[in-house]
């Protein structure tokens, strides 16, 4: 048997071959269309109800109110109409002056700086599609062809490239920002590029580039590369987020949002995405929002259904239940706690002032009002102390308990040694240690709520001042941090927080910081001779920075 | 025949491919450049980078010759020395004076090379670049952190110590002074700490022809030096005069996300942006 | 009397007066002639088959993150519809440090190294010195056999949570070490180690026996400059395994104590990763990351030069035999190479000059890298050499040669830069060093490889190959090539980075994605183009035009015996006369002289 290959005698064959193959490659990869699902709560739930077969209602009616990935818009309802609002075009109505003019910033310089150098130099032809910008790009395409195509647009215009400086049809064709006497088409194809503001498609597209991995499909921080992270990624749909200024329980103002994404979450797997413009960021916003509302919704929609007992989802309770979480999202920007907060400048502050300030705050640390010395212990290390404190945490009887290993392979389990009024600990009849397994209480997200190790000097919200203060004044929503009590004044949260900075000023592990503890002390006392002096807390130390530079050890990044 | 004429056309087109691409890469642009990028590489803005760049273009001349050559000398033996041809080879087992001249000749250029670099290479890395006339160290302007994924700048703020309550911190955005009150290139160098809070990253502006390693457990003083000159004519035209950094040591899943930016102030324009992050600092927003 | 152009890969009965290394005289059971053999051709031919099928699975892998890099988070085929219904079939970040990672160790590991030293290390080897077998038939055995318990540990790091291993080839720690720095380094990368342990151990045994037999084993009048620059090469790179791969085993071992045993060689002090903290969980640390790059390197580089030195010594084979002409500067040749392995001893460090190491390390590693250059560039005059004025034949071995030949240039000019450090310092860990290697490792040591099995297959197999096809083969795969790698150096120009999954946010890359779509649709075409030599090689095994004992009117050893060679290779003990590449000698009439040619008795 033998096979004569076709290209044994004609070489222009094999010419023919190879080009063909080449030019055949016109490959357009696939998109898969993404869909939303239901969280693994909501089918625990019905379930539970014995409702599980009602779940195609329960997306249904999300999908009505919420679209698809591929095409995701609020539902309008008529109250919205009404109240002449609009969610879909959030950005319009939400943004500040300042926000506007930052985004419109960023286009020019950062953004479509390619695009609209190209424009500006007249070289229409050439300006190159950008990341992210399907719906910009379209209207590139089909409204502006005269400009780089010299086709003909949808409404049968000129047939040739038209004259930039000829007047942009106002009347049928749409362009954000157009000044109200008209513009010509090479102001309007500025215009276009400058004036954008990111269409809900279009940042579903990035979010499905940038953050689907980590944070799933629903945004319930379930994506395949979650499962690899600590802390896990956000779970939107409580809508509940934790570095933000507002009350604690309430919804993230926009900015909060804006904010993360440009500083990330220093100390977990959450980057700064600040590469991104400020539009882009916005958009990414306007569509987490979107997830939460969407997670909120679903979760209130089955509560409804359990308590009805019937599998119905009747068109006024999922209205009223959209609603509810869009008013709550609508005002959230007014959860945001005053700005007429001033930050004490310790930087201008006299040494001896930072002590007596310190020293108040180790008082108010260490004492029943403010209760944090028995989360964070008594060394702030927080879960890391040796001896678990232990209201954060429940014993657990090791026959009746269950331990999960997941949220044991967490960190969320802690053997703790039983001591005697001594500091001793107590040993059983064959010279073991008895100890008690200890469960550290879970957040709402359902992770081990672990109290923050200050040594480490992780401030995942922001290491600044300000956002210390809201820490502790406004606790950490949905964690077991919980609000400051009434009778703590604005002073003393300020006091708490210089005392808290300092414990975290101090760059080593809390071996090394006992000694240096012990060795501040020494100095504390050869400068001041007082043996009864605090010395807890090193704050303007000069050997502070020469640990810096010189220690080989991995520091954390000091105080921040 | 057909096999010879292909074969000497491949081997032909590679080489003048490979000429004209590398000899001249204006072949290779994508038109004037608006946005600083194209498929050559960045211009670069470095007080060192002129020495970097010229090395590469000497070798650049060195590697077409012997390509040329080689190429050439491939191409016309396939061509010429066809066995249609030919009845028999020429019996040779090799020449002792070609051999001593292929040796001789290549060895010199490449100890010329080796020795022409050596003290860019000092310059960019030892210690003692990173010393001032009276050999004290030169003080450091912030701390680079890498971690997964992200850069961190830690600044020392207005005391200029770290470790104080007056520190602050950059994300993402690292702001260095020009030094374009100080004349001398030499005196333009601005230090910096490279540190890693987890695994192996590495700094690499692309600009300024810079790239290091940041090491866990290592702390390393680096330097990074503007010339204003070449920045005003690469960036002149933009709003901020920034550029790239990217991580260059691959550090887990992130590495492709690790971005950063490095922006050049003048220095009076550096004073202002320190007491607007200390503002920022103890502000309230 | 068997036939010895019988067409099967039977080595088969030894004749009356063939040499043999045991006196069998029962036909062997099929267990005993084509699985567990100790005979040195089949067991070459069981790493050649070995490299070829993963030289496919390294391909698939390629082809993977071309896609990735060419249109970054759309639905991949295949894989995507299997490994992930949830991201819409996009790949996540972690895979693709997994695709990059596997591809670079199948390559190397599991293709490069048992093609070139594994399979045509034990074929050519004895046949080429005129010995009936290798020293150690049975450590043979065992050579290629370790490869097995290798494999399974690669599929087992598969299968583990996480994925597989996700640090690179180059495993640097602490992300390979900390289990919590990446998804890979859970479980995956101790599997990944061993089985680099297990690669350790086959190659290990191979190159004792190669430099035992050659050293010990030749034919009568076979001198050692006598020898064909294969054997001569094959010798130098079993000397650079023997002496680097003690390292490499050593480091592996090192880290997988790192990994299990809680040992602190690489983790440095207070480090937390991903919030864990190995010290505060009992293991040991103050160690060095640097130390891993130190290690590692010094069994790296040499590698290098064991996937380049023997292609070398093939394509100089080839060259002189479908050239008809002497190789040009034998001595040279042979000094050259074993320059090239002594110095690719000390120049390990030009890996690690962005490290963070102490620059006069650098200074001197530079020095010695840019010597290296000198004896490549000697070789590759010396092929030129061999070429003028000669009588070049366009087989499809010496079309690859010749391929090789251009390519190696490339590759080897384009290392000059990264030897000059303050340019290195910019093109460290770009797309030029991508494409300097792939140019070296695949337009070189491929494109011989691929000449090697279309001249060395007819002595394999007793057939001979589909011309037509291997120049259609040859054709497309310079062509694709060279459309894949070359543009590389660009898009290295413009500084983008390796291992990057999704380059086109920043702004220095943004306009790139067209370049690697070009890339990305030549290495698919590439891919495809190889069912070409799938198809030759498969079909010319049992189907292939027979041929005789030379076919090509070679001069070395080889060529004497039967093709396929029986058990004990050669009818009869064989005396040489003469050195290797004696073509269009004008004392005879014929325009080869072989080496065992007695022109005195004619």
């Amino acid at each position: 048997m033998r096979l004569r290959p076709l290209t044994s005698r004609n070489p222009f064959v094999l010419v023919g071959l190879l080009v063909g193959v080449f030019a055949s490659c016109d490959y357009d990869p696939r998109h898969a269309d993404l869909s939303f699902g239901l969280s693994e709560t909501t089918m625990a739930s019905l379930d539970d109800v014995g409702l599980a077969s009602s779940s195609p209602q329960v997306s249904g009616a999300l999908t009505t109110l919420f679209g698809t990935p591929q095409d995701p818009h609020y539902l309008i309802t008529g109250d919205m109409l009404d109240g002449d609002e609009n969610p879909n075009l959030a950005g319009d109505f939400e943004l500040s002056e300042e926000q506007w003019e930052a985004i419109a910033r960023d286009n020019r310089s950062r953004r479509f700086l390619r695009q609209l150098d190209l424009i500006a130099s007249e070289r229409f032809a050439e300006v190159p599609e950008p990341l992210y910008a399907g719906d910009l790009w379209a209207i590139w395409t089909r409204d502006f062809a005269p400009l780089h195509t010299g086709e003909a647009s949808e409404d049968g215009g000129p047939a040739t490239t038209v004259d930039p400086a000829s007047a942009f049809p106002v009347d049928d064709l749409w362009v954000p920002g157009l000044p109200e006497d008209g513009a010509t088409w090479a102001e309007a194809a500025r215009l276009l590029f400058v004036k954008w503001y990111p269409s809900m498609r279009e940042s579903a597209e990035m979010y499905r580039a940038q953050c689907l991995h980590c944070h799933g499909v629903d945004g319930g921080g379930d994506g395949p590369t979650g499962e690899f992270l600590e802390p896990r990624p956000r779970d939107y749909r409580l809508g509940k987020f934790k570095w933000i200024a507002v009350e604690n329980g309430k919804r993230p103002r926009r900015q909060d949002l804006v904010n993360i994404l440009m500083q990330g979450a220093y100390t977990t797997a959450m980057p700064s995405f600040a590469r991104f413009s400020s539009g882009q960021l916005h958009g990414l916003v306007d569509y987490v929002r979107l997830l939460a509302m969407r997670g909120e919704t679903e979760s209130r929609l089955v509560l409804e259904m359990g308590d009805s007992d019937s599998g119905d989802l009747p068109l006024d309770m999922i209205q009223s239940t959209y609603s509810d979480v869009w008013a709550n999202w609508r005002d959230a920007d007014e959860n945001y706690v005053a700005d007429d907060v001033v930050v004490p400048r310790w930087d201008q502050m006299s040494v001896a002032e930072q002590v007596t300030r310190g020293e108040h705050g180790r008082e108010l640390f260490m004492g029943t009002l403010a209760n944090c010395f028995s989360c964070h212990g008594t060394d702030g290390r927080g879960a890391d102390a040796p001896n678990l404190p232990i209201s954060l945490a429940e014993v657990v009887d090791t026959e009746d308990h269950e331990i999960d290993p997941e949220y044991e392979a967490r960190g969320g389990y802690r053997w703790v040694e039983r001591k005697d009024a001594d500091g001793q600990t107590l040993t059983d009849a064959e010279g073991h240690a008895q100890r008690d397994l200890y469960r550290i209480k879970a957040d709402d997200w359902g992770n081990p709520s672990i109290p923050r190790n200050f040594t480490r000097s992780i401030f995942r919200g922001g290491s600044r001042p300000i956002d210390l203060y809201r820490r502790v004044k406004y606790g950490i929503t949905g964690s077991i941090m919980p609000a400051a009590e009434a009778g703590i004044s604005d002073e003393d949260i300020w006091d708490l927080v210089i005392y808290v900075k300092s414990l975290a000023n101090s760059t080593d592990l809390a071996r090394v910081y006992e000694h240096k503890r012990a060795a501040l002390a020494e100095l504390h006392e050869a400068e001041h001779g007082d043996a009864g002096h605090s010395d807890d807390h090193d704050d303007d130390h000069d050997d502070d920075n020469s640990d810096d530079h010189t220690d080989t050890d991995t520091d954390e990044a000091s105080g921040h | 025949m057909l096999m010879r004429i292909t074969v000497t056309l491949l081997m032909a087109a590679l080489l003048v491919f490979g000429i004209v691409s590398w000899a001249d890469y204006d072949f290779w642009l994508m038109g004037p450049s608006p946005s600083h990028y194209t498929w050559w590489w960045p211009e670069e803005m470095s007080t060192l980078g002129q020495h970097a760049d010229n090395l590469f273009w000497l070798i650049m001349v060195m590697v077409t010759v012997m390509f040329a050559i080689t190429m050439g000398a491939l191409t016309y033996s396939i061509w010429k020395f066809s066995a249609k041809r030919q009845d028999k080879a020429v019996f040779s087992h090799g020449s002792h004076k070609l051999e001593l001249l292929w040796t001789a000749i290549p060895a010199a250029l490449l100890l010329v090379i080796a020795f022409s670099q050596m003290s860019t290479f000092a310059a960019m890395q030892f210690d003692s670049s990173m010393e001032d006339e009276n050999g004290e160290e030169l003080p450091v302007l912030c701390e680079i952190w890498a971690s997964q994924f992200d850069w961190r700048f830690r600044y020392p703020g207005r005391d200029g110590r770290f470790g104080t309550n007056d520190d602050f911190e950059s994300a993402y955005e690292l702001v260095m002074p020009m030094r374009d009150t100080f004349g001398d290139p030499d005196k333009k160098k601005v230090v910096f700490l490279l540190r890693s809070r987890d695994v192996l990253h590495s700094f690499f502006v692309p600009h300024l022809r810079f790239k290091r390693d940041a090491v866990p457990g290592m702390t390393q003083r680096i330097w990074l030096g503007v010339d204003d000159e070449q920045l005003a004519e690469i960036m002149g035209d933009r709003e901020d005069k920034s550029f790239d950094i990217i991580c260059a040591e691959l550090c887990g899943w992130g590495h492709y996300k690790m971005s950063g930016r490095v922006r050049v102030l003048p220095d009076a324009e550096y004073e202002k942006w320190v007491d607007e992050m200390t503002a920022l600092q103890f502000g309230n927003s | 009397m068997s036939d010895p152009n019988a067409s099967s890969i039977r080595p088969g009965m030894g004749e009356p007066g063939t040499t043999r290394t045991s006196h069998e005289h029962h036909e062997l059971g099929f267990i005993r002639k084509y699985i567990f053999s100790v005979d040195h051709k089949v067991i070459g031919i069981q790493f050649m088959l070995l490299g070829l099928v993963f030289f496919v699975l390294g391909g698939l892998f390629a082809m993977a993150i071309r896609y990735q890099l060419a249109w970054p988070w759309e639905s991949m085929p295949v894989i995507g519809d299997l490994l992930f219904p949830n991201t819409g079939q996009a790949i996540t970040p972690e895979f693709y440090t997994m695709l990059f990672t596997m591809h670079g160790t199948i390559m190397i590991f599991f293709v490069i190294i048992p093609l070139l030293t594994g399979a045509f290390g034990n074929f050519l080897i004895p046949l080429m010195i005129g010995a009936p077998d290798m020293a150690f038939p049975k450590l043979n055995m065992f050579g290629f056999w370790a490869m097995i318990p290798a494999v399974g540990c690669v599929v087992m790091s598969f299968l583990q949570p996480g994925g597989g291993p996700g640090s690179g080839w180059t495993a640097y720690p602490p992300l390979s070490t900390i289990a919590s720095a990446s998804p890979g380094s859970l479980s995956a990368q101790t599997w990944w180690l061993l089985a680099l342990t297990w690669v350790g151990f086959s190659s290990m045994m191979g190159a004792v026996n190669y430099v035992t037999t050659i050293v010990k084993m030749r034919a009568p009048g076979l001198t050692l400059f006598r020898m064909p620059l294969s054997v001569w090469a094959l010798l130098i790179a079993a000397l650079l395994q023997l002496f680097a791969l003690p390292v490499l085993t050593a480091a592996s071992m090192m880290q997988i104590s790192d990994r299990v045993l809680q040992s602190g060689f690489f983790t440095p002090t207070n480090l937390v990763i991903n919030q864990i903290n190995p010290e505060g969980a009992g293991a040991a640390a103050g160690g060095q990351p640097l130390l891993w790059q130190h290690l590692f390197w010094f069994y790296s580089h040499p590698a290098v030069y064991i996937m380049v030195v023997p292609a070398m010594g093939l394509a100089s084979d080839i060259l002189s035999v479908h050239a008809r002409k002497p190789v040009f500067g034998y001595k040279p040749m042979v000094y050259s190479m074993g320059s090239i392995a002594g110095l690719g001893f000390i120049v390990w460090g030009h890996h690690m000059f962005a490290s963070g190491m102490n620059p006069a390390l650098g200074m001197t590693f530079m020095v010695a890298t840019m010597m290296i250059a000198l004896p490549s560039a000697i070789k590759v005059f010396n092929w030129l050499g061999t070429l003028w004025g000669s009588r070049i034949q366009l087989t499809t071995p010496m079309l690859f040669t010749l391929g090789f030949i251009a390519m190696f240039i490339i590759g080897g000019l384009s290392g000059i830069w990264m030897a000059a450090t303050p340019v290195d310092i910019y093109i460290h860990d770009t797309y030029i060093i991508v494409a300097h290697f792939h140019y070296v490792v695949f337009g070189g040591s491929v494109f011989a490889l691929f000449g090697a099995i279309y001249h060395w297959y007819p002595k394999m197999f007793g057939r001979v190959m589909n011309e037509t096809l291997g120049k259609i083969h040859f054709v497309g795969t310079f062509i694709f090539t060279n459309g894949v790698f070359y543009m590389m150096h660009q898009l290295g120009m413009a500084g983008l980075m390796r291992r990057t999954a999704d380059p086109y946010d920043y702004e220095s890359y943004a306009h790139l994605q067209p370049l690697n779509v070009f890339i990305t649709i030549s290495a698919f075409c590439l891919f495809v183009w190889q069912i070409f030599f799938v198809w030759n090689f498969f079909y010319s095994m049992f189907w292939g035009k027979r041929v005789g004992r030379n076919p090509w009117n070679a001069c070395t050893l080889e060529w004497e015996a039967p093709s396929p060679p029986g058990h004990g290779n050669f009818d009869s003990a064989l005396r040489v006369y003469r050195g290797p590449y004696e073509y269009a000698d004008p004392s005879v009439e014929e325009d080869f002289l072989a080496q065992t040619r007695d022109i005195e008795s004619e």
